[in-house]
């Protein structure tokens, strides 16, 4: 029963026409739309809509950068100290790393250095004891093979090819393997380190 | 305000060993398709039984070509350890330096 029938029996009947609540588009106290069926004699309300999350604040644990105070707030010593340590780390300005000719790499960078290059007397050493054995199988290979291809009535051509592949690796490999290890071995001898003076 | 010696040998020797790597590679392929090439022509009827020439210029490559093809390719896919190993070794001195540990750290 509608509201002002109930409290005064004299009031003229209800009619949804002239309240608003039943108009299309209205809007009550909250942020739910009620539509009206077009007889006005029902009526369905959306859910709410959610409110948008609010950003959350950063977490100065992982963002240590954070607590520090903004560059206004620096006094001059500290934007002077903080200006001298960005030159320090960048290496290309004054004071920096490069600038400094007579600089010895920390052991750091000399690592460094060797991880990029490969340049180490054991990798030169191993690349010539795999050519070496490179050589060796090449003439295993080789011999293994010669026997099979004479029983053979009709050559097997990917076995020929195969086999005079190897024989011509042979010799290189063995040639160029025994002289990396003897480079390597010179080198070792005769390179002097830097700064050692050996 | 010079830049130190070492950081621009450094990128010419990475770039040398580059190239080397590059001309090992092609010789390495050139030597392997002329040994397809000799054991084609070595199998094939119209070559053996062909001109004097073409069965002297197989005997020619397999003996004196194909040898300095692999040869110089082997040797150009070395030389670069080699000259980065120098490189290594008059530049930062610390070749067979054990790693000190947390202390040598700054």
């Amino acid at each position: 029963m509608p509201e002002n029938s109930r409290q005064n029996p004299d009031a003229p009947p209800f009619d949804s026409r002239h309240d608003p609540r039943f108009q299309r588009g209205y809007r009550g106290d909250d942020t739910s739309v009620t539509h009206v069926a077009p007889t006005g004699a029902s009526a369905r309300t959306l859910p709410r809509v959610p409110a948008p999350l609010r950003p959350e604040p950063p977490d100065e644990r992982q963002h240590p950068e954070v607590r520090e105070p903004p560059e206004e707030r620096r006094s001059l010593e500290e934007r002077r100290q903080l200006e001298e340590r960005r030159q320090l780390e960048d290496n290309s300005a004054p004071g920096g790393w490069d600038d400094d000719p007579e600089r010895v790499e920390p052991a750091g960078d000399a690592r460094l250095i060797r991880s990029r290059a490969g340049g180490s007397l054991a990798v030169l050493s191993g690349i010539g004891t795999g050519l070496i054995l490179l050589g060796l199988a090449c003439v295993t290979f080789t011999s293994w093979t010669d026997a099979q291809l004479i029983d053979s009535a009709p050559r097997d051509l990917p076995l020929l090819l195969l086999t005079s592949l190897a024989w011509q690796l042979s010799a290189p490999a063995l040639l160029v393997g025994f002289g990396t290890v003897v480079g390597a071995v010179v080198i070792r001898i005769l390179v002097p380190r830097a700064g050692t003076g050996s | 305000m010079t830049r130190p010696m070492w950081r621009s040998s450094s990128v010419r020797v990475r770039r040398v060993s580059v190239l080397l790597w590059y001309c090992a590679a092609a010789l390495l392929v050139a030597g392997i398709a002329g040994v397809g090439i000799v054991v084609g022509g070595q199998n094939n009827p119209s070559v053996v039984n062909g001109s004097v020439p073409i069965a002297m210029i197989i005997g020619w490559a397999v003996t004196q070509v194909l040898p300095v093809l692999f040869t110089l390719g082997f040797a150009c896919a070395v030389a670069p350890f080699f000259l980065l190993v120098v490189h290594a070794r008059r530049s930062t001195g610390t070749e067979t330096e054990p790693d000190t540990g947390p202390s040598a750290e700054p």
